[in-house]
């Protein structure tokens, strides 16, 4: 929760540090707090909103296309990729064991291989928005991989819970988190047993995945019954298996145990749970959670505020409306997203540091060829690391902040990230300059990489710095993905 | 957090921002003509010399450190009932007061104690009712008693409002992944993750390009480039490899060992530092807490030797440093089954330095009966965390006015500070 600019001022007020300004209080919502210039070009604009930047040619296709029909293909987005990246992506061990077997590879280096697909898929997977939702969902339930051997549950979690969903209802995803031993083990939920209900997984269930805290829609009192609720939710343990094969999850897999549960009635969110439920108690939880007005407004005030960098009721109250109308379809969720952002009611949003590095990389038609699983080396992974934003490792269940001011002190990071990136330093993230400059003749890289002529300022103030079009062109790259005007989708 | 948005609050008055801000930075470069802007009360202020020395360290332990185990109430029998598992005896603890123990995985914090510089506030906390972190953090950090009253803004950002004419290149820094929220909304305060990755690629050459791609620019991030680029400046001599503590003191390779590190480091390099924001994480402790092993006694064998020889290495400094251990709320009494604790309320508070009332533990202790409970069974918060800050701004940073920092705040004070 950081200071809006609405509060930034109002503290400025207070101390009577801002002089000579005659429209405070009445300040209008375009406050430069992004250039004024983000925005101005409406294809990249768009291909950064709803995916991870352009590559080079891909502004251009998409004027002949339509941001319309671009959009309507993107809601069609199979779960998996095809080609080299399918093939690629099908040969990592995270995507060919389960759980348990994983447990015989080093705990870093599942880390290491969840990193190396999610910034494959974004850099090269066709499918962008699907790219950027699973973003947007994995930070809304950000599970931290070294806590409680998190990392192992976490391909299961992001195929069965987050991708799977991306497109789909959201109540359907919520009841697939509360089932992720990824999720369970992460917040506590494998030690909740009806003597002594563990709360965090419902207090978070709450505040952090449907109704969210400002509302107060819930109570302690619910926090506690709804402990009482998913009592026995835990992970299947039990290794050995009789010929009748008595046991009917594998191993590792999501569990309700009787013994652990409290059968007694409870009262969550003001609807009795009878007596004598088992599993379906926590299951009602979780829909009494997903269908509830709060969540409407909260998951479209997320939602708002990653695509169309606002969350003030213009917008977010058709988007939950439309939530709320087509209980929680995400498909349609989307569409009025896109509506709006079609109707100019969309802001710049700063690029948090993946944003960033899959955006450089795709505006410079980089290739990413992963980490080396053996030495465990991936200067793209360091650079996430530098920049903050080591994926799978947010150690809070909040996910990783979206508001501008907790990242502005990426700025060095991300600079040196260009210059490596441009100068042919990273050895996971190879681009080829010369040949980037053949395709595009006579423009120069810094208009290619930002997509604006040379008539642009930001163009013309990248020329100016970089010493003109004598400089390399590892220089004048390096200065375009460092403009401030770049930070920003 | 490097934010130059006092130039991006307003579209009017362009003239006299500008002329606002070559008044700074000649202020900045200058000195003289800072004394010469100086309200009478910060004239005052400047003839006594400990004014610009003073620092200010805050380390926030993240997740809810259980203050019934940092120092425990180890002659109480409540508590041995409450912690069965968890509890810490006589035979345990460090004895401080034949009441509290300080925990044994604390003990590199025993010379501070025994020389004075250390004390405790205990059963100290906000009126968090949320128990949820992200709510009871953001409540402390922004200087509230509880949700929906006072101003917003982090109260050290308050602070540093409140104070302007005391510019410096680097007045306050917050060293952690993330900046902190007590910093958000302060225009001068510096934010990086380690000290050690502040440096720019290409050097002199980059950083004359870069100056000038940043030149102009009214927005967040323009005037978030032109302060880092600034901050790179500075720091670009500075080697904390080659760094050599002074007095013999040993820091170790842990997380909170290199942050204070790069804090001496950084308050050695007499840059006018006057906040320095750290933060710990883990501290979350609902499972496998443990009494001699399991996640508390690992989290302060970091916490305590690294305090330990920050304090050495800065020697007579520390006169001019106080050092803040506070956390966003303590655990619930009882243990739960999973040999760990609830989210509760009321924890323990550290303050270390010279200035110090020190070999005291400070508190209204409001017993540990069920009765005395306060929620679902947490330490009832006796005091008000606000007043120990309050007393540290006033009786350290010389805050001019604390009710506008703290609003509401009571004028009744610990005197935990000399």
């Amino acid at each position: 929760m950081n200071l809006t600019r609405r509060e930034t001022l109002g503290v400025l007020a207070g101390v009577g540090l801002v002089g000579g300004c005659g429209t405070l209080g009445v300040s209008k919502s375009d406050d430069p707090v992004a250039p004024t210039t983000v925005g101005d070009e409406p294809y990249s604009a768009h291909l950064n909103r709803f995916g991870f930047g352009p590559v080079p040619g891909q502004v251009a296709a998409l004027k002949s296309k339509g941001r319309r029909k671009w959009f309507e293909q993107q809601l069609a987005a199979p779960q998996d990729d095809e080609g080299l990246l399918g093939y690629q992506l099908a040969a990592m061990d995270i995507n060919n064991f389960p759980a348990w077997e994983l447990r015989d590879i080093p705990e870093d280096y599942v880390i290491r291989q969840l990193n190396e697909a999610r910034i494959k898929r974004a850099v090269h997977s066709p499918w962008q928005l699907r790219e950027r939702m699973v973003d947007f969902w994995s930070a809304h339930f950000s599970i931290y991989a070294r806590k409680g051997l998190a990392a192992y549950r976490k391909p299961e979690d992001e195929r069965n819970v987050i991708r799977k969903h991306v497109f789909g209802k959201f109540e359907d995803m919520l009841q697939a988190s509360a089932k992720s031993t990824a999720m369970l083990l992460f917040l506590d939920q494998q030690s909740s047993v009806k003597a002594q209900p563990n709360e965090n997984y419902a207090r978070e269930i709450f505040e952090l995945h449907s109704l969210g805290v400002e509302e107060g829609a819930y109570t302690q009192t619910d926090i506690q019954e709804a402990a009482r609720c998913f009592t026995g939710w835990a992970e299947e343990r039990r290794q050995w298996r009789n010929p009748i094969d008595q046991y009917k999850n594998p191993v590792g897999s999501f569990r309700f145990i009787d013994d652990f549960h409290d059968f007694k009635s409870k009262e969550v969110l003001g609807v009795t749970i009878k007596a004598g439920g088992g599993v379906t108690d926590g299951e009602m939880v979780v829909s009494l959670a997903a269908n509830h007005p709060s969540t409407a407004r909260y998951i479209s005030k997320k939602l708002c505020a990653y695509f169309l960098g606002r969350e003030d009721a213009g917008v977010v109250g058709p988007v939950s409306q439309t939530f709320i109308d087509s209980e929680g379809d995400l498909t349609t969720v989307l569409w009025e997203i896109f509506e709006l952002s079609e109707a100019g009611e969309a802001e710049p949003v700063l690029k948090r540091p993946f944003d960033f590095v899959v955006s450089a990389i795709r505006s410079v038609d980089g290739t990413v060829a992963g980490g080396n699983p053996l030495t465990g080396t991936s200067p793209t992974q360091k650079a996430l690391v530098d920049m903050s934003q080591p994926l799978y490792l947010w150690p809070m269940p909040d996910g990783w902040p979206l508001e501008p001011e907790a990242w502005t002190n990426t700025l060095l990071a991300r600079w040196n990230f260009a210059d490596d990136l441009t100068h042919g330093k990273m050895a996971d993230a190879k681009v080829d300059l010369k040949l980037l400059k053949k395709r595009i003749g006579d423009e120069s890289i810094a208009s290619a990489i930002l997509n604006r002529d040379a008539a642009h300022s930001t163009v013309a103030a990248v020329n100016s710095a970089s010493g003109g079009p004598s400089a390399s062109l590892a220089q004048q790259a390096a200065l375009a993905l460092s403009t401030g005007v770049f930070q920003w989708r | 957090m490097a934010i130059d948005k006092r130039w991006s609050t307003c579209e009017e008055g362009l003239e006299e921002r500008m002329s606002r801000r070559a008044m700074m930075t000649a202020a900045a470069a200058g000195g003289m003509m800072l004394l010469g802007q100086r309200t009478s009360l910060a004239q005052a202020l400047v003839q006594d010399e400990q004014v610009h020395d003073q620092i200010l360290v805050v380390v926030f332990l993240r997740g809810g450190a259980d203050g019934l185990s940092l120092v425990a109430p180890y002659a109480d029998d409540d508590y041995h009932r409450a912690r069965p598992s968890l509890g810490l005896t006589d035979k345990d603890v460090y004895d401080l007061d034949g009441q509290f123990g300080l925990n044994p995985a604390l003990s590199a914090l025993r010379p501070a104690w025994d020389d004075g510089d250390l004390a405790v506030v205990h059963a100290v906390g906000s009126g968090d009712v949320t128990h949820s972190h992200f709510e009871a953090m953001s409540l402390m950090e922004r200087g509230q008693k509880i949700e929906g009253t006072g101003s917003s803004g982090g109260w050290l950002a308050r602070h540093l409002l409140a104070t302007p004419e005391r510019r410096s290149p680097m007045r306050a820094v917050g060293i952690s992944s993330r900046t902190q929220e007590s910093l958000s909304g302060a225009l001068d305060a510096l934010g990086f993750p380690s000290l050690e990755d502040y440096r720019l690629r290409g050097g002199k050459e980059a950083h004359a390009r870069l100056t000038k791609l940043y030149e102009g620019g009214e927005d967040l991030i323009a005037g978030a480039g032109r302060e880092t680029l600034k901050l790179v400046n500075t720091l670009q001599d500075v080697s904390v490899a080659d760094y050599k503590p002074d007095n013999g003191a040993v820091y170790g390779d842990k997380h909170m060992d290199t942050a204070l590190k790069e804090t001496a480091i950084l308050i050695k390099q007499d840059l006018g530092l006057e906040v320095v924001c750290l933060d710990m994480d883990g501290w979350d402790t609902h499972h496998a807490q443990g009494k001699d092993i399991g996640w508390m006694p690992l989290l302060m064998q970091e916490l305590a030797p690294a305090l330990a020889a920050f304090r050495k290495d800065l020697g007579p400094i520390m006169d001019r440093v106080t050092v803040v251990v506070q956390t966003e709320f303590g655990r619930r009494v009882n243990e739960t089954a999973s040999l760990g604790t609830d989210h509760g309320s009321a924890s323990a508070m550290l303050l270390m330095g010279g200035g110090v009332n020190g070999q005291k533990v400070y508190t209204d202790w409001p017993g540990l009966a069920e009765v005395n409970r306060s929620g679902p069974g947490d330490l009832k918060v006796t005091t008000d965390y606000r007043r120990v800050l309050a007393e540290v701004l006033e009786k350290r940073l010389q805050t001019p006015d604390t009710n506008a920092v703290f609003q509401g705040l009571s004028a009744d004070r610990l005197n935990v500070l000399a």
